[in-house]
């Protein structure tokens, strides 16, 4: 849907880049910052333009340009100022107009738009728009800007993310194991597990720390094994991830789980540039 | 040709000692007269050090170790995604995890951009490394808590790269009087107020909107660069300073000289372990992608203490004035308790602190406290409203979308 001339005229009551109407070394001088209108001013503007409900954001959306390069400074800042605005505490009904309208364009757009709409999503998307953003977490270059906003979403787009669990692959799986993980989800735990002995070094790590985040107590052995990770770098986080899960399962009362791990990780972080971990280990193991 | 023993770092003494003993089966110096990762160490000892961000304020961090710090530095790495071009994984890398891998290293100085700061500050601490990192300290507030608790779990000593506390800790007279009576815990109410105006570099550090997309330079790892923050198509000004002026990367002239400004004053009114309750800040709506221009932010704490920053740079002042509190403020019992109680004693600096494996002045909690500041303003900024904040929880109450700033996703690999 092509913006109205109405919602042109509101869009173009926002500034352009400082001195974008200045010239030769003036011009040059500005940088292209950007210095918007005080709310006292914008906000009467942002008013108007939620009044056109989901029309005004799908016109809005259709004034971006294919890139973020300048060809659209008045279009794009708005859309995002005015999905600010609609976000204050009160305002749900526009927030969740905005969002949804966001979401309802995000098919048909340039790669860097559907990007850059998903990053808006992150800030307003919720359970609602959390199907749409789904879809995108099989697609390559474009399963990270939808896991960001899914996960900031939080437990409402669990449902997505466990159902790209076993579909996605490469990079987009990586994506979904990171964000399982960081959400903590205790009904992604076999999934992880799973990940956990993934060929890729990087859904391994992702795993096991979300296994830790979660502070699972049949994860012990799996975290162990993962400990004694033969590459330097996922041996060191491994153990860190180990040392999370005990921390955990020490505060949980679950002390012989945790004493597994602190064991492991004094028997074998015994030399130069590991010790600190094994004397972390037998400091814990020692208080007990 | 044999090395001697002042080229030698801590680490390799050590690892030369085990060797020896295991061979040897004698009795071995104690690692605590020794020394060792996080052990007390002798005021000769030489230890390794690794540079992660060469450029802009790199040189002046690492020279700082041995300048300003007074520690006995053998540099072992230096590593920049801008070290495609000579790259050897030697002396130069471009990848960090491949420093912090390194058993040799125990100190690691960080002047990246400020998305990466926690993050490699994190996994240095897990390696076993000490920190001094640039500030800001962080690009969030749910990185700050991470460093936090990385330096708890590790022992090891974090220091950001601030110093003006440490001056504030040895002056005299009001400034004196406010850090007692404020860190004294007698203090249950205040009509203290802050006014910080200017120096903020709010315009200069401002983000360009208007900018092409751009060949990435061929010595650039640029994917590395970006690390956390979403992979977008280069832009110049995303590198090398200008990266100030975007959200993904820092957060303007605010995040550039925030710590600076803020931290000796966080000091000075005992606030090192707590936040405001509240942030008002005077600002434009913001934009997505860069920081912008902003007139001021107030911040309240608990007890009543006002912090009112002005950038003096866009639109009308606060009308705040400043006001220093008075021991008139407590009960004349609360008085004479205060005057009992000891000075203010010298900060312990990162070398010492180093050596003898005690809190530096600039430790995590202090500088995450104060990073907080700046985060909870550029957040009122960006959501253009008033915040409410716990700072105990370090949760934005009643906000969804700014807490969704406060504790924002990463790209994989990369979490916290």
């Amino acid at each position: 849907m092509a913006a109205s001339d109405k919602l042109k005229k509101l869009v173009d009551k926002m500034p352009d880049a400082d001195g974008a109407n200045d010239k030769g070394k003036k011009r040059r001088r500005s940088k292209g910052t950007l210095t918007g209108p005080s709310w006292a001013e914008a906000a009467p503007v942002f008013d108007e333009i939620l009044k056109g409900g989901s029309d005004s954001i799908v016109g809005l959306v259709s004034m971006l340009a294919p890139t973020d390069e300048g060809k659209d400074i008045k279009a794009r800042y708005t859309l995002h100022a005015v999905l600010t605005y609609a976000c204050t505490p009160g305002k749900d009904k526009q927030r969740a107009c905005v969002a949804g309208a966001i979401a309802s364009q995000l098919a048909g757009q340039s790669k860097d738009n559907q990007a850059f709409l998903m990053r808006e999503l992150q800030l307003c998307a919720d359970a609602k728009t959390a199907t749409e953003l789904g879809k995108f977490l099989c697609t390559k270059d474009l399963s990270t800007a939808a896991a960001y906003a899914l996960t900031a979403i939080g437990k409402d787009a669990l449902p997505q993310l466990r159902a790209a669990l076993p579909k996605a692959k490469g990079s987009c799986r990586l994506d979904v194991v990171q964000a399982l993980s960081v959400m903590s989800d205790a009904q992604s735990v076999e999934g992880l597990k799973k990940a956990a002995g993934d060929p890729d070094r990087e859904v391994r790590l992702a795993a096991i720390c979300g296994l830790a985040n979660i502070a699972d107590a049949g994860a012990v052995d799996v975290m162990i094994k993962a400990s004694d990770a033969k590459d330097a770098w996922e041996r060191i986080q491994a153990g860190d991830a180990c040392l999370e899960l005990a921390e955990k399962l020490t505060a949980a009362g679950k002390k012989t789980e945790a004493n597994k791990i602190y064991t492991h990780l004094k028997q074998t972080r015994n030399t130069v540039g590991e010790s600190h971990v094994g004397d972390i280990a037998a400091k814990a193991l020692a208080a007990k | 040709m044999k090395k001697s023993t002042t080229e030698m770092t801590r680490r390799g003494l050590m690892k030369g000692a085990a060797a020896a003993a295991a061979v040897a089966s004698v009795s071995i110096v104690p690692s605590h007269v020794l020394g060792g990762p996080g052990k007390p160490a002798a005021p000769s000892d030489t230890f390794g050090a690794a540079l992660i961000g060469c450029g802009g304020r790199g040189g002046g961090t690492f020279r700082d170790l041995s300048g300003k710090h007074g520690l006995n530095i053998k540099k072992l790495a230096m590593c920049d995604v801008k070290y495609k071009d000579k790259c050897d994984n030697k002396m130069f890398y471009t990848d960090f995890r491949r420093v912090l891998e390194r058993k040799d290293i125990d100190i690691v100085a960080i002047a990246t951009p400020p998305h990466w700061h926690a993050l490699i500050s994190i996994a240095a601490m897990a390696s076993g490394k000490d920190v001094v990192c640039e500030k800001p300290m962080t690009k969030f507030i749910g990185e700050g808590r991470a460093v936090v608790n990385a330096a708890k779990r590790y022992g090891r000593i974090f220091q950001v790269g601030t110093y003006g506390r440490f001056g504030m800790a040895t002056s005299r007279g009001t400034n004196a009087m406010t850090r007692k009576i404020m860190s004294s815990g007698l203090l249950k109410k205040t009509k203290a107020v802050y006014v910080h105006r200017g120096g903020l570099k709010v315009k200069q550090w401002s983000g360009s909107v208007d900018q092409a997309y751009a060949e990435i330079p061929a010595n650039l790892d640029w994917d590395m660069y970006c690390g956390p923050s979403p992979l977008k198509p280069y832009q110049s000004r995303r590198v090398g300073g200008t990266h100030r002026g975007y959200w993904d990367y820092d957060s303007g002239g605010l995040g550039d000289m925030g710590q600076h400004k803020f931290d000796p004053i966080n000091f000075l009114h005992g606030k090192d372990n707590t936040g405001p309750i509240s942030v008002e800040t005077h600002a434009p709506p913001a934009h997505a992608e860069v920081a912008g221009m902003w007139g001021w932010s107030k911040l309240t704490y608990a007890d009543g203490f006002q912090l009112v920053i002005e950038s003096g740079e866009w639109g009308e002042p606060s009308g705040m004035k400043r006001c220093h509190p008075t021991i008139e403020e407590l009960s004349p019992a609360d008085q004479e308790k205060l005057k009992a109680m000891p000075d203010q004693k010298p900060l312990i600096g990162f070398g010492e602190a180093v050596k003898t494996r005690q809190q530096p002045g600039g430790h995590a909690e202090a500088a995450h406290r104060t990073v907080c500041i700046m985060h909870l303003t550029n957040i009122s900024i960006r959501v253009g409203r008033k915040l409410n904040f716990d700072p105990v929880t370090e949760q934005i109450v009643g906000d969804e979308e700014a807490n969704r700033l406060a504790y924002q996703p990463m790209r994989a690999p990369w979490h916290l």
